[in-house]
């Protein structure tokens, strides 16, 4: 009998651990560029997420199109959006577990921009409870990274390294 | 006759000048003056991206769509009104412009409604930005 109870224990445990997924389809990503004649700066309140409670497992999906700008010209394509629509990061979140309350830890993954992927760690503040899961932080990137190709006539405008900032709120994903 | 050539020499580079920072400041497309490339309901849209997103993400990108839909939720991120339409197999997630924001207070959840915006594609939902409502 004790062994059936336990049993039942550790399948229900699993079953509940394996919903538990945190998703956001409303997150903030937004980039910037610093330069002495221009900064730049795009909007993206679009970005779809996913972790995975069990193992700190982190995915991110991004519509190049969905970034907003001040200007329209900048809206097309330094980032060949035609050709290349999304950008996907994957990656696991350090010492996912131990967490709770507002901590800070390092997300370690793959960054695919244009076909091209890269390694990089991201730091980031983590606020894990019950019902939610934020992310919050910023990063930067250079552009020769992903071959992305600015036009000599505004090379002075556009920073060579890009500070790409996240703010993801999570809610328990109901399937 | 010198002078005469300088100044014109001087009026075509102001000229050039001119309309080079016009281009580069130019206004984003405004969706309520422009037409519609698509006029369709919610899931007629969602079915084009379900059945092969490659060939719809060409034919919806960047256009402007209109699409008339039910509404599931009504929300705002970082102050910007979100609207988003239901459908069978996903949903619609229209971002309003910000000169919108004011109508989203009358908006009720399971109304019908016409909405226009730019089409930025398919995660695993279909996002429009830049979004009016008519």
């Amino acid at each position: 009998m004790k062994i059936y109870t336990t049993l039942l224990v550790l399948l229900l445990t699993i079953s509940i651990n394996a919903q538990d997924k945190y998703f956001t389809k409303s997150g903030n990503v937004s980039f910037f560029s610093y330069t002495l004649v221009e900064d730049i700066k795009a909007d993206n309140n679009q970005v779809l997420s996913i972790i995975d409670a069990k193992n700190g497992e982190i995915v991110i999906k991004i519509l190049m199109r969905s970034f907003q700008f001040k200007k329209a010209l900048m809206q097309e394509n330094y980032i060949e959006s035609h050709k290349y629509p999304k950008a996907i990061f994957k990656g696991t979140i350090n010492n996912f577990e131990t967490l709770d309350e507002i901590k800070e830890t390092e997300i370690i993954g793959k960054l695919t921009i244009r076909g091209i992927e890269k390694e990089v760690i991201i730091k980031t503040n983590i606020e894990r409870q019950k019902n939610k899961i934020s992310l919050k932080g910023d990063f930067s990137v250079k552009v020769s990274d992903f071959d992305i190709k600015i036009p000599a006539v505004v090379s002075k405008n556009i920073s060579r390294t890009i500070k790409i900032s996240f703010d993801l709120n999570y809610k328990p994903y109901k399937s | 006759m010198k002078v005469k050539i300088i100044i014109g020499i001087l009026i075509t580079f102001i000229i050039v000048i001119f309309l080079g920072i016009k281009q580069y400041n130019k206004p984003h497309i405004d969706v309520s003056k422009t037409a519609a490339n698509y006029k369709l309901s919610t899931n007629e849209l969602i079915k084009e991206f379900i059945i092969d997103e490659n060939i719809a993400d060409k034919k919806f990108a960047n256009k402007i769509v209109e699409i008339n839909g039910t509404i599931l939720e009504i929300s705002t991120t970082n102050g910007k009104g979100i609207v988003t339409l239901a459908g069978n197999e996903a949903n619609v997630i229209c971002q309003l412009n910000e000169k919108e924001n004011k109508k989203i207070m009358q908006l009720k959840k399971d109304q019908n409604i016409i909405i226009k915006g730019q089409c930025s594609g398919y995660l695993m939902d279909i996002m429009l930005v830049n979004c009016i409502i008519k």
